[in-house]
């Protein structure tokens, strides 16, 4: 039959063979991809790469000048000081760390949350359809809305403030400026809050869809031998569930190292830098700061931070990437 | 625990599994139903707190969006200050900024879609169903691609539009966008899918490469295109990095950049602001509601399930 197929005239293939004319097409329709890809992803991180060895301010023709921005990008200070009487020197390290604890205790708090929830909603309950649309919604609102939102919340007069006083008020809880009290340390933490709030639940819904699929017998199986509860959760549904915790960990991961807008538009940075990120450094050297080729050595230096932590948590998580 | 160990191989099949809930359970059972309840409770006020508080805070007046104690309810209710929003920062012109930042959200965004339908698809099929010296090579790369963070590319996009002279256009943020790997990514997994059968029949009809796409494998496809319109349509409505370094000027902001703007001028009119959020939230909620089991399924065709 596939013979009579092949030998049947091809339409308007104008002389070429049918695998020929696949092979064009196929390129064809790939070729939009192919061409925005060369100039704006993968010329575009050549240039970035090229940009990190110039002196390229912003209208400046960029002349070579070697490892200079790499230097000043990685040589942490060495008093505090040094940021007022030196302030060419960098805040890169101190962008890193923030940027690195942030991802951290982020991303370990929202999978764990998510994944707990998702293990004690998985029942029959009523109205779930109506919550799972409600949870969702975090995930649709930009994070420009959030951002402006808990601006709002985290204020000292704000509704956060008011239900910890409300709480915990009796052991002499005061209301603190979350986003603006300097001493208190308390606006990396506030924006971990955010965060985990506002992606939490998304990422529980993909546990619980994950968890629909889990098959009853397993759990009868091991009910039988004597495996429930606590040690059920580690030795059955963790393991089961391994390819969707590596994929929220990996996306939790590589999103939290980039955090920007909830720093930019919330905190500036501040106070006294302890919300500035990596992302948030680079964005203002190269486009407040007009400071391109410093920028671009940064920018170079998160990718590879980046690349690097995803081939770690392949081999540690798993391997079983997206994709078949 | 009823087991169903002892009975025999028929009554276990009439039996199904669901029906042992409404057997009188042990006492763990139901304790663990109100936890369950209580904890259901608990992350929605958590979780959607927020939101509630500021979708009430929209209709209240200044000082009482600012007031301590924070109050629930509006004490008064004031809708106006939707008007407010839409009619802040005036130009000119004496016209606002308002409408002019939502029309260009729409805009971006729907063009964006459309390009995006188009290209995607394409190459998704051709990713799927054509063979071509290299595929492997070129879809290894283009999975790569989804790992490169977005501000390393911010620089040198800059650069490269400025030179052409897109900085402050729409095309600044369509001609980038208009294609995504990981969209690709997704609705070639999803042709995948769809058997090859189909494919073989319309050759034998004698239909070329395009119009075994465009006829055949497109209509079918209609769930995972719908998927990629609502996220990609979503994405673009809430961008704020690349709108904010690409455009420049008040009359090209898209909503979101605006808000963050209006912010910093009127961060005194709390209420104002809030109202304003609700514009850009909203229709990305309203849409959510009328087709949530799409924005779901979309992960699950990247084979999440594994």
């Amino acid at each position: 039959m596939a013979a009579e197929a092949r030998s049947a005239p091809a339409p308007k293939t104008s002389g070429m063979n049918r695998k020929t004319l696949e092979a064009l097409t196929g390129y064809l329709y790939v070729s939009p991809w192919i061409i925005l890809s060369i100039i704006f992803t993968f010329g575009a991180m050549l240039y970035v790469l090229y940009l990190s060895f110039t002196d390229l301010k912003l209208l400046n023709t960029p002349q070579l000048i070697g490892f200079d921005n790499y230097v000043r990008v990685l040589t942490p200070f060495a008093w505090p000081w040094e940021t007022w009487v030196h302030p060419e020197k960098s805040f890169f390290w101190n962008a890193v760390w923030n940027t690195v604890i942030y991802a951290a205790v982020v991303t370990f708090c929202q999978t764990w949350l998510a994944l707990i929830l998702a293990v004690i909603l998985n029942a029959k309950l009523i109205g779930k359809q109506f919550f799972r649309i409600g949870w969702y919604i975090p995930s649709v609102t930009s994070s420009v809305v959030i951002s402006l939102i808990f601006i709002w919340i985290f204020q000292k007069e704000g509704v956060l403030n008011y239900t910890l006083v409300t709480l915990f008020g009796w052991a002499g809880f005061q209301p603190i400026g979350w986003l603006t009290d300097a001493a208190a340390h308390s606006a990396l933490p506030a924006l971990m809050l955010l965060n985990i709030s506002t992606t939490a639940p998304t990422f529980m819904l993909y546990f619980l869809a994950a968890l629909q699929d889990v098959p009853e017998e397993i759990y009868e199986a091991a009910s039988l031998d004597g495996c429930v509860g606590v040690q059920r959760f580690f030795k059955i549904t963790v393991p089961m569930l391994r390819p969707i915790i590596f994929l929220v960990v990996v996306l939790g991961t590589i999103g939290t190292l980039q955090i920007f807008d909830q720093a930019y538009i919330m905190t500036a940075g501040g106070p006294l830098h302890q919300t500035e990120t990596i992302n948030y450094l680079i964005y203002t050297s190269a486009f407040t700061n007009f400071d391109m080729a410093y920028a671009s050595a940064m920018a170079f230096v998160l990718f590879v931070l980046i690349f690097s932590l995803f081939l770690v948590q392949n081999r540690m998580l798993g391997g079983s990437n997206t994709g078949q | 625990m009823a087991t169903t160990t002892t009975t025999s191989q028929r009554t276990e099949a009439a039996v199904p599994v669901t029906q042992q809930t409404t057997v009188r359970q042990e006492p763990m059972y139901y304790v663990l139903m109100v936890i369950r309840y209580a904890v259901l409770i608990l992350m929605t006020i958590i979780f959607l707190g927020p939101f509630i508080m500021a979708l009430l805070g929209s209709f209240k007046t200044t000082s009482e969006v600012l007031a301590w104690p924070p109050t629930f309810f509006p004490q008064v209710w004031r809708p106006e200050n939707y008007a407010d929003v839409w009619n802040v920062l005036p130009d000119a012109n004496g016209n606002s900024y308002f409408p002019r930042w939502i029309l260009n959200s729409a805009i971006l965004s729907a063009s964006i879609v459309i390009l995006q339908l188009f290209f995607c698809s394409l190459a998704g099929f051709a990713f799927a169903r054509l063979n071509f010296p290299g595929k492997g090579f070129v879809f290894a790369a283009m999975l790569s691609t989804m790992m490169i963070p977005g501000m390393v590319l911010m620089i040198p996009k800059y650069q490269i539009l400025s030179k052409v002279h897109l900085v402050n256009t729409y095309g600044a943020l369509i001609i980038p966008g208009a294609v995504s790997a990981a969209m690709i990514f997704m609705l070639s997994q999803f042709f995948r899918s769809i058997p090859k059968d189909l494919d073989e029949a319309a050759w034998i009809d004698g239909a070329g490469i395009f119009t075994t796409f465009w006829r055949i494998i497109l209509p079918l496809a209609r769930p995972a295109l719908i998927t990629l319109a609502l996220l990609t349509f979503q994405g673009v409505w809430n961008t704020y990095l690349d709108a904010l370094v690409l455009l420049n000027s008040l009359d090209m902001y898209p909503l979101t950049v605006g808000l963050a703007f209006l912010r910093g001028q009127y961060g005194s009119f709390y209420n104002v602001v809030l109202a304003g959020s609700m514009f850009n939230t909203i229709p990305m909620i309203l849409l959510f509601m009328v087709f949530s089991r799409f924005y779901v399924q979309g992960a699950t065709y990247s084979g999440v399930k594994g």
